[in-house]
């Protein structure tokens, strides 16, 4: 029999994590794969649907982490909203394994899109993270890994938040140890003070995800959208948005031309923010004062 | 989960270790935990040196050879210490120092094909070694699988499930290779089978052939920590 070709290789490897769930239930290909979990797309043969499950790999077996996939299905199924993925179903595996059945998103991480995305495009799709993240919290769930791979964009423009793995409720923010992703961290975080964990943390979190995006923009980031970062990302939760919501508040005043919370923008950039804001109002009223000119100055001829 | 998280027991914890094996004090234990040491790391042996010193397969074949005896004769595996790494990368090592030696020794007596493989430049040594450290690592997954696929052929042999091995070959294996892999579907039809039975052929293979993988592991690995290290490893996660 001729060696194993690469591909094959590959094939197998991957099959070493593949669910096994039964004849509903066919097991496509592994889309993604983290410290915990693996995603694979698989066709739903009853209702003739793709899905993603997510299950625990195959080297990250302990109690431990089984606990942790089972309380992210239990976290998400609680958190209902269009901006967080959806959980159909949860399980185990018979080797043992827990599982759970969620949404398929089709379209590209956050991170990807962000980059042929106008500023507009791109602030309005961070507002959409925001009202996602803002309901967890609603929710007393704090995400705390936010990052723009953690993210998707769906086939019409629709932003769905994914890993909630590190999930935690504000009301029980869990062991002294660091959690989320290098670069996105808040301080509190990074040193693994749980007791400091809070809406903020996300807040950072998002602010992080801001910059990261703006970054890829070819045109210059105006100065209150930076300070929008700024406020966000600060390094004292109390200097922070005091919640996504204001956050979200923020981003969305700028986007329709008011003044942001921020920012204390100088006289020159306010009468361009409000020419910008009126823009046909003053327009009209410049064309109708030149009329009215050039018919006084036709008259006294 | 109806509020349980069932206990994971996915990792097989009772063969023995042949790493063990290897320091036996009983001469013929030794030699069969040798023997199927030699079967796991021949290829990656013969791939290593045959790349790092652009040997012609035989001569490659011939040191490979050369190796595995010196190794028996001299009892180099019962030098292993686990606590001061991988077994992997023990056996990586001595085939290392073997082939630096064999060709001090074959360049000398300007004898065999040895003496006119290519000497690596020192400024293209440490690139050369990363190579061929990937390489022995890509050989060394590649030889895994494959003695997880005979052992799951020989299970599914001993059940009369070969129509389950075939099905589990032309999905996970042969499928691979083909721009579209096949459908269950296809498959189907392909053996005269009922889709539902398909899924439960792979169902089976898939569960057995991740047994088999592990056991293999579990026989090459001293430890639970290096036994996961190496599930790591060739799942793709730590190999460059």
């Amino acid at each position: 029999m001729s060696p194993l070709s690469n591909k094959a290789m590959l094939r197998l490897r991957e099959t070493l994590d593949f669910p096994e769930l039964g004849p509903r239930y066919d097991v496509r290909e592994l889309v993604g794969r983290g410290g915990m979990g693996s995603v694979f797309r698989v066709f739903d043969d009853v209702l003739a649907r793709e899905v993603a499950v997510k299950v625990l790999s195959i080297e990250a077996e302990s109690s431990v982490a089984a606990g942790m996939l089972t309380a992210e299905a239990r976290a998400l199924a609680a958190l209902d909203h269009a901006g967080i993925v959806a959980v159909h179903d949860a399980g185990t595996l018979d080797d043992g394994r827990p599982y759970y059945v969620m949404r398929f998103v089709r379209g590209a991480r956050l991170g990807v899109w962000a980059r042929t995305a106008t500023l507009r495009d791109l602030l309005r799709a961070f507002t959409q993270v925001c009202d996602a993240v803002a309901s967890a919290h609603a929710r007393g769930v704090i995400h705390r890994d936010l990052t723009p791979s953690n993210i998707m964009v769906g086939e019409y423009g629709e932003v769905v938040v994914l890993d909630w793995g590190l999930a935690v409720r504000a009301s029980e923010p869990g062991g002294r140890v660091p959690a989320g992703t290098p670069g996105f961290q808040a301080p509190e975080q990074v040193v693994g003070e749980p007791s400091a964990i809070d809406a903020r943390t996300d807040v950072f979190g998002l602010g992080a995800v801001l910059v990261a995006l703006l970054a890829g923009q070819s045109v210059p980031v105006p100065r209150p959208v930076r300070a929008i970062t700024a406020r966000a990302t600060a390094m004292d939760p109390a200097a922070r948005y005091q919640s996504v919501v204001a956050l979200a508040d923020d981003v969305r005043r700028w986007m329709d031309a008011e003044p942001v919370s921020a920012y204390r923008e100088p006289v020159f950039e306010r009468i361009g923010r409000l020419y910008q804001r009126h823009q046909v109002v003053v327009l009209l009223l410049v064309a109708y004062v030149g009329v009215r000119l050039l018919m006084f100055w036709l008259q006294r001829r | 989960m109806n509020g349980q998280v069932r206990r994971v027991s996915l990792f097989p914890s009772t063969r023995l270790s042949l790493v063990h094996a290897l320091a036996s004090d009983d001469a013929h234990v030794r030699a069969i935990a040798f023997e199927r040491v030699v079967r796991i790391y021949r290829t990656p042996v013969i791939e290593v040196v045959r790349r790092q010193w652009q040997l012609e397969p035989a001569d490659a074949e011939d040191l490979a050879h050369d190796f595995f005896l010196v190794a028996l004769d001299r009892d180099w595996m019962q030098r292993f210490d686990p606590a001061r790494g991988r077994f992997r990368t023990f056996l990586r090592a001595c085939v290392r120092d073997f082939a630096n030696a064999e060709h001090r020794r074959a360049h000398a007596l300007k004898r065999g094909g040895f003496a006119r493989a290519v000497p690596v430049e020192d400024a293209d040594l440490a690139a050369a070694d990363a190579d061929a450290d990937s390489t022995f690592d890509h050989e060394w997954a590649r030889s895994v699988l494959d003695a997880a696929l005979d052992a799951l052929e020989a299970e599914c042999r001993a059940a009369g499930r070969e129509r389950a091995y075939q099905v589990f070959r032309a999905y996970d294996v042969e499928g691979a290779d083909l721009r579209e892999p096949p459908t269950y579907a296809a498959l189907a039809e392909a053996f005269g089978l009922p889709v539902t039975q398909v899924a439960n052929h792979l169902h089976w293979t898939r569960q057995r052939f991740r047994h088999a993988v592990l056991e293999t592991l579990r026989s090459l690995t001293a430890s639970d920590a290096e036994f996961r290290g190496e599930v790591r490893a060739l799942l793709g996660h730590d190999l460059p």
